[in-house]
């Protein structure tokens, strides 16, 4: 344990264990029967994921059956249905295609992150400022959902094949297993009362088909269930029942051959776009999250908390939830035309303001002004090797980098170089006792506004063995490097803090005193900026693995590309052609290989290599080639 | 850039040392590490219901390298973490907004009791942390693991879990002193 600091007394990690201790209190030991010890990676990945759409999804369902009987009631109070007052058809969606339902994507492969999502903008242009876009492409089963106009019932299917193992569900909630099920059928556990209550949730079965295939249901009991039955209502038999009827479609992978049944919506299986579109209001996050081709994940995020209402929402009809559990009011459409479904979420400090929010959200179609919103794009690389990729698969696909502030320096000592980075934390008064093991602290040093720390890592290639951590008082500085000694480090360091402090807009518009000579009296002396950090750029990250060793692939919308060309004078700098464009490439002190290049007019890719695989670089180089 | 590595995480995909290990039968591993995997989880998403299948996956693909790995609880704790952090990924953001409904739904869902507002308001904060930062506050202060296991779980040195947990212990030191102390 390198765990100098004593939290025992400190209050906050008390409040922050105590939160956790009892998020965790409930959790129990392992369930009796652990699953079979050989399971595919894919299987099992497919595995057990149903709880968790089937969970989120209680609040979505519940959502749809308040609005079918909203709808319901609506109609009876009407005398005629306006438009505005009409649910989305299921025949106003697209028809989906039929898939086999075996879909999962291969982890081989490296989905493209280009969205083509409709996008939407907030009220005039500039008047909520701009939102911040990040694009993800989360996975989902193929699932279908039905309705019962007449009861306001809701059910949904996901189907999983092929990962049946007798062992039925696993976790924490429990699901019986059904005796009584026909055994020519498979096997099924089955949760719901045995006379539904008013209040009672959502029921569950876990149906292992004799073919092999995994089918999840799920019933969300509508507020008539309980007055169009006829007597008591047993939840599981019924909804046994109603999924044994579900039969194979012609059209569609399954059919619910009952004129009862309205079919809500089809979810292919695998990865779909996905857009979270974010707008800061006086201090308040609203969230927009757009999905393809998934009414089921498009409705998780709205909550169930009645009241819901009927809204025109973007030019479509959807879903209004005022005053959401947690206090979000949420709102919910199908963008006409497409299978794509909206999620509004509006933090309850705007709650007054959800209806002119809503009114004021509009879609962004092409040609309208450039200055709205603009769906994140960002092209893919892949490694083509031929077969010399060991393992090459996507580790992390989008993120948005909410990066620190940072700038990366060359730096020239006696006859070597260096490279700095320089890191600008806001907030001063902060020190490394109590939060670095004393080991790597090397006493302290006393440096112009502050104190700072000279702290050593174990010597680790891919890592910047030693690092500054200066106070200044009013911000910290981290100050890492390669190649150079601890004194060096703190001349370094002085130099690079003086430079920063040479302008107000550090790092972006930095001037360096550097002329890219050496230095002859070998002093430490800073000579090029080579980038800066951007705060708020999103960028793809690939990593492959080649025989063993890793290569990341990352692109960046945004960055410190536009200085990189001006620097690296310090190392061996080459062009070389990658991707089809010319790039630059150069090897760190620890062989670390480095290219970049160019991607359209604003993104830039930078390739990472092994140093291990630094005989190889050439190979892997020319083995980059963009995704389709 | 060269700065990417540490701050991506080149580790995570670092395939574990090949080399006997003890046979250890699946059933006992899972057993052994289910509670504690699940806690884990459920502390670094902060929702129990996903935190139980993410342990249970980490389980799995912990259970089908038993033969090949020399420590299996260390390739379980980075497993754990990084399906967290690709949880994260994916559902972060939305996650940090919905985060009091779904703990309101799971707790409906599930029957158990909802947490305290002073938990949550604590959850809410901390489920706002960048993930490193979050899992270096959580897994040292509140799991009791040592730095250089974090280190390996998160793909960093420990030196950069020295400055997360410094960073992350530091935001929620200021916005928790914001507010009356409970």
């Amino acid at each position: 344990m390198n765990r100098p600091h004593d939290p025992q007394h400190d209050p906050i990690v008390d409040r922050l264990r105590r939160a956790l201790d009892e998020l965790t209190a409930d959790v129990g030991e392992a369930p009796a029967a652990p699953p079979a010890p050989v399971v595919s990676l894919d299987a099992a990945r497919r595995e057990r994921r149903w709880l968790t759409p089937v969970l989120a999804g209680a609040a979505a369902v519940a959502v749809v059956a308040a609005g079918v009987v909203v709808l319901l009631r609506d109609e009876a109070d009407a005398p005629a249905a306006t438009p505005e007052d009409t649910l989305p058809a299921p025949s106003s969606l697209p028809t989906p295609e039929t898939e086999p339902p075996s879909t999962t994507p291969s982890t081989d492969e490296v989905p493209p992150v280009a969205i083509d999502l409709p996008t939407y903008a907030l009220g005039a242009p500039g008047e909520f400022g701009d939102p911040s876009v990040l694009a993800t492409r989360p996975t989902d089963m193929m699932g279908m959902a039905w309705t019962q106009p007449e009861t306001g019932n809701v059910l949904t299917l996901y189907v999983r094949p092929g990962i049946a193992d007798g062992d039925g569900p696993l976790g924490e909630y429990y699901v019986p297993m059904d005796g009584s099920f026909p055994e020519e059928l498979g096997r099924a556990w089955v949760r719901g009362p045995e006379e539904l209550g008013v209040d009672d949730g959502p029921s569950w079965m876990w149906w292992e088909r004799p073919d092999g295939d995994v089918w999840m249901l799920t019933m969300h009991w509508g507020p008539l269930a309980l007055s169009v039955s006829d007597g008591p209502l047993n939840a599981r038999l019924t909804l046994r029942d109603w999924a044994l009827s579900i039969e194979p479609g012609s059209g569609l992978p399954f059919i619910l051959p009952d004129d009862s049944w309205d079919m809500l919506s089809f979810q292919a299986p695998g990865e779909r776009n996905a857009l979270s579109t974010v707008w800061t209001i006086d201090g308040h996050e609203v969230l927009l999250f757009t999905i393809e081709d998934s009414v089921v994940s498009g409705l998780n995020n709205l909550t169930s908390t009645m009241p819901i209402v009927l809204a025109d929402l973007a030019d479509a009809p959807g879903w209004l939830v005022p005053d959401g559990q947690g206090g979000y009011s949420a709102a919910g459409w199908v963008t006409p035309d497409t299978n794509v479904w909206n999620v509004l979420q509006i933090p309850v400090e705007l709650s007054e303001r959800s209806h002119e929010l809503v009114k004021k959200l509009r879609r962004v179609r092409t040609g309208d002004d450039p200055g709205e919103v603009v769906p994140t794009a960002l092209p893919t690389f892949t490694l083509d090797l031929e077969g010399n990729v060991s393992s090459g698969y996507l580790v992390e696909d989008v993120v948005e980098d909410t990066g620190d502030v940072r700038a990366y320096w060359v730096a020239n000592v006696g006859a070597d170089r260096a490279i700095v980075r320089v890191v600008r934390l806001p907030g001063g008064g902060r020190t490394p006792e109590g939060e670095y093991a004393p080991e790597s602290l090397s006493g302290d040093w006393i440096g112009d506004g502050g104190r700072a720390w000279i702290l050593r890592t174990p010597d680790q290639p891919r890592y910047v063995p030693i690092e500054l951590f200066w106070d200044r008082g009013g911000e910290t500085v981290l100050v890492g490097a390669y190649g150079l000694s601890p004194g060096d480090l703190e001349a370094v360091a002085q130099q690079a803090v003086a430079a920063t402090e040479a302008t107000e807009a550090w790092p972006d518009e930095i001037v360096l005193p550097g002329d890219g000579s050496w230095d002859s009296s070998g002093a430490p002396r800073l000579l090029s900026l080579v980038g800066a950090g951007a705060v708020g750029s999103t960028y793809t990250t690939q990593t492959w693995s080649v025989s063993g060793q890793s290569v990341t692939v990352a692109v960046h919308s945004a960055g410190p590309q536009s200085a990189l060309d001006l620097a690296w004078i310090g190392l061996v700098v080459e062009s070389v052609e990658v991707a089809g464009v010319y790039g630059w490439r150069a090897i760190l002190p620890n062989n670390q290989t480095v290219v970049w290049w160019p991607v359209g007019e604003t993104a830039w890719a930078v390739v990472n290599i092994s140093p291990a695989l630094v005989q190889r670089a050439d190979d892997i180089i020319a083995s980059i080639t963009p995704t389709p | 850039m060269w700065g990417l590595p540490e701050r991506r995480g080149l580790s995570t995909v670092t395939e574990p040392d090949d080399g006997p290990h003890p046979a250890v039968a699946f059933d006992a591993f899972y057993r052994q590490h289910h509670r504690d995997a699940v806690r884990w989880a459920a502390a670094l998403v902060g929702q129990r219901h996903v935190a139980e299948e993410l342990a249970h996956d980490a389980l799995v693909r912990t259970a089908a390298r038993l033969d090949h790995v020399d420590n299996p609880g260390a390739y379980l704790r980075r497993t754990v973490v990084n399906a967290c952090r690709s949880w994260h990924r994916s559902h972060g953001r939305e996650a940090a907004r919905i985060s009091k409904v779904a703990r309101s739904d799971q707790a409906l869902a599930t029957g158990t009791a909802p947490l305290s507002d002073t938990s949550v308001e604590v959850l809410d904060l901390l489920a706002r942390l960048p993930y490193k930062q979050r899992a270096a506050v959580v897994l040292r202060f509140w799991a009791d693991w040592p730095d250089d296991h974090i280190a390996e779980a998160l793909g960093c040195r420990p030196a950069s879990v020295r400055v997360m947990v410094h960073r992350g212990l530091a935001t929620l030191r200021e916005q928790l002193s914001e507010e009356t102390p409970r």
